[in-house]
């Protein structure tokens, strides 16, 4: 056990590192300097402000501060919001972001989970048929789109919910399930397989022979083996989560951490890209670690 | 002791063994049999139908229609549906159906182009690592686990910012990133396979290594990667639609279909047909994408039958 966390700790610290290297090498691959495009400065002023994001510094010497620094935690200063720092950007924004991604991770394992259950159950009836058309057409909708089919329905057409904003529950309810419809549906489908599988396994049989009830044979003997593809599920889905919410939080105008990310793009503020994708991939890669851990932890058969 | 005469015996009605049958019956090959599935699945076929319908209209839709995606024409705009625009107009006036085809057109370019790239650098990828084995396997492989636990569309969106918009570069971007999964079925497929007879007589008639992954092994594992290319198409129309909604898409005037939501989102209120249709097309086309994936997969599965 102790082996297996040593082993994935140390593959963990490498892969943050090859992470930031790449983003940093990539960040850096742009032609030209990030202030070059900006309304001819005079060449004084531009050496002034390279300076200042010590832009003018060997490739090498920026890195090495760069990576330091990140394990200082400081991710360095935006480029096109004077005196605004990235981590300030993120401290701000990502409670809001980690709100909506934790409520629609819960949301789509509440409604994935039992439907998928439900489905297996009833296998090839036509309640199964009925999920699976359900989850198919609901796994194929992109993010935008249900955010606009749910706006429009509950706010423009029937209006109980507010179309934007965030603070009150009843402003988190639109944006919670356009995120959710996705990976609620791939749970669904995922859980259905496995409990499938499950069901058909022997020691089923032998407890269905005993004469337990159907929600019994489920809930006591077939759910805990059936659900951990679903946990090892989790990583994937919170990194889907992650991209899905800066659709969503950018049409329902939440202050959240994908909004600034987008807006981040769009002025090509690169050190806030850098940094929020720095964060976001290191917390990923925390989500998988974790997952492996507990995966681990309750499944004793998963290799050490 | 009772006489035998023939009157005792009687005729009894031979089960007749229908050589004729067993004769005609030809051993299906491999492919009859996935095909014949394939066949079977109603909504897998419903997806293939859907898919040369958008095909044809997203190649001939534009030639009939007098109108074009950039006409612009702004005492007609914002027209809600009707014959003369099928889909209405948008705030400049331009025929919303047109768009909405070429926006087709470039989710399907996009689906075809990107997960051919992607097809070609897995496949090898893979091939090479599961062919040499070894040292070198172990290596390639720890690398794509790496890669594994990054989360991929924040790298495209990273490359999407490196190389600016433009089509091209949403194809090279997206290509470049999902070749994963791809990756590892090929090994597994080409480790599985390369012990097999066929390859060893290959291999004593002094054939070359490369020249057996790729007459030998790499057509064997067409079924697999048929499989994942059927689902890595959807998944780059997604992504496409998603970097184009976010702004890193194609330039304008073209838009795809990302953009087109992303531009009449502000009139929702007021003309959400502009929205309307759009939304549904990229739906209806990821829906048909990923019910032959599902069809294809059912069909290559062993475990169908049981």
């Amino acid at each position: 056990m102790l082996n297996f966390v040593i082993k994935r700790t140390v593959s963990m610290i490498v892969v943050i590192l090859f992470i930031v290297t790449l983003t940093f090498v990539l960040m850096h691959a742009i032609p030209g300097s990030p202030f070059t495009d900006k309304k001819k400065l005079p060449e004084s002023i531009r050496k002034n402000i390279e300076k200042r994001y010590h832009l003018d510094e060997p490739f090498l010497k920026q890195y090495c501060d760069y990576i330091l620094n990140m394990f200082k935690g400081d991710l360095g200063l935006s480029l096109r919001y004077e005196g605004r720092r990235v981590n300030d950007i993120i401290k701000k924004g990502f409670p809001v972001s980690a709100t909506l991604g934790l409520l629609s991770i819960f949301f789509s394992l509440m409604t994935g989970i039992p439907l998928g259950i439900l489905s297996a159950i009833k296998h090839r009836m036509w309640i199964d048929r009925f999920i699976l058309v359900l989850t198919t057409f609901a796994a194929s909708v992109p993010g935008f789109v249900s955010a606009t089919v749910l706006i429009y329905f509950f706010s423009v057409k029937l209006g109980w919910f507010p179309a934007a904003l965030w603070g009150s529950p009843s402003q988190m309810v639109l944006p919670v399930l356009a995120l959710s419809l996705y990976p609620g549906a791939l749970i669904a489908r995922l859980m259905r397989n496995s409990m499938v599988d499950v069901l058909s396994q022997d020691y089923i049989s032998v407890v269905r022979a005993w004469g337990l009830p159907c929600y019994a044979v489920i809930w006591k003997h077939a759910f805990k083996n059936a659900v951990l593809p679903i946990i090892t599920h989790l990583g994937p889905m919170s990194a889907g989560i992650l991209t899905g919410s800066f659709v969503i939080e950018k049409i329902f105008a939440l202050p959240g951490l994908g909004q600034h990310f987008v807006t981040s793009i769009i002025n090509r503020d690169y050190t806030v890209i850098m940094g929020v994708t720095v964060f976001y991939s290191v917390l990923l890669v925390l989500m998988n670690f974790l997952v492996d851990m507990v995966c681990c932890f309750i499944d004793p058969r998963v290799k050490m | 002791m009772p006489k035998i005469t023939k009157a005792i015996f009687q005729n009894v009605e031979i089960p007749q063994m229908d050589c004729q049958i067993l004769r005609n019956h030809k051993v299906k090959s491999y492919w009859a049999v996935v095909f014949q599935r394939f066949k079977k699945n109603k909504p897998a076929m419903l997806g293939v139908y859907l898919i040369l319908l958008i095909v044809i209209m997203v190649v001939f839709g534009p030639v009939l229609s007098h109108h074009s995606y950039s006409d612009q024409n702004l005492s007609a705009a914002n027209l809600p549906p009707s014959p003369g625009y099928w889909f209405g107009t948008d705030h400049l006036g331009r025929d919303v159906f047109i768009r909405v085809l070429y926006g087709a057109r470039i989710s399907l370019a996009v689906g075809f182009f990107s997960s051919i790239i992607n097809l070609t650098i897995g496949v090898v990828y893979g091939g090479v690592s599961g062919l040499i084995g070894g040292w070198v396997d172990n290596l390639m492989m720890r690398i794509v686990e790496m890669i594994y636990a990054i989360p991929l569309t924040l790298y495209v969106i990273l490359l999407m910012v490196v190389f600016d918009a433009g089509l091209k570069n949403v194809f090279i971007a997206i290509g470049i990133v999902y070749w994963l999964e791809t990756a590892r079925i090929v090994r597994g497929q080409v480790i599985s396979l390369k012990e097999r007879d066929y390859v060893v007589a290959a291999r004593s008639m002094g054939a070359g290594r490369f020249h057996i992954l790729f007459k030998h092994l790499i057509p064997n594992c067409i079924g697999p990667v048929m499989v994942t290319m059927s689902f890595n198409i959807p998944a780059a129309i997604f992504t496409e639609a998603f970097l184009s909604f976010i702004g890193l898409g194609v330039s304008a005037p073209m838009a795809s279909l990302g953009t087109l939501v992303n531009d009449a989102l502000l009139s929702i209120w007021s003309y959400p047909w502009q929205v309307l249709f759009p939304s549904a097309a990229i739906t209806v086309i990821i829906l048909a994408f990923n019910l032959i994936g599902d069809g294809l997969k059912d069909a290559f599965d062993p475990r169908y039958y049981q």
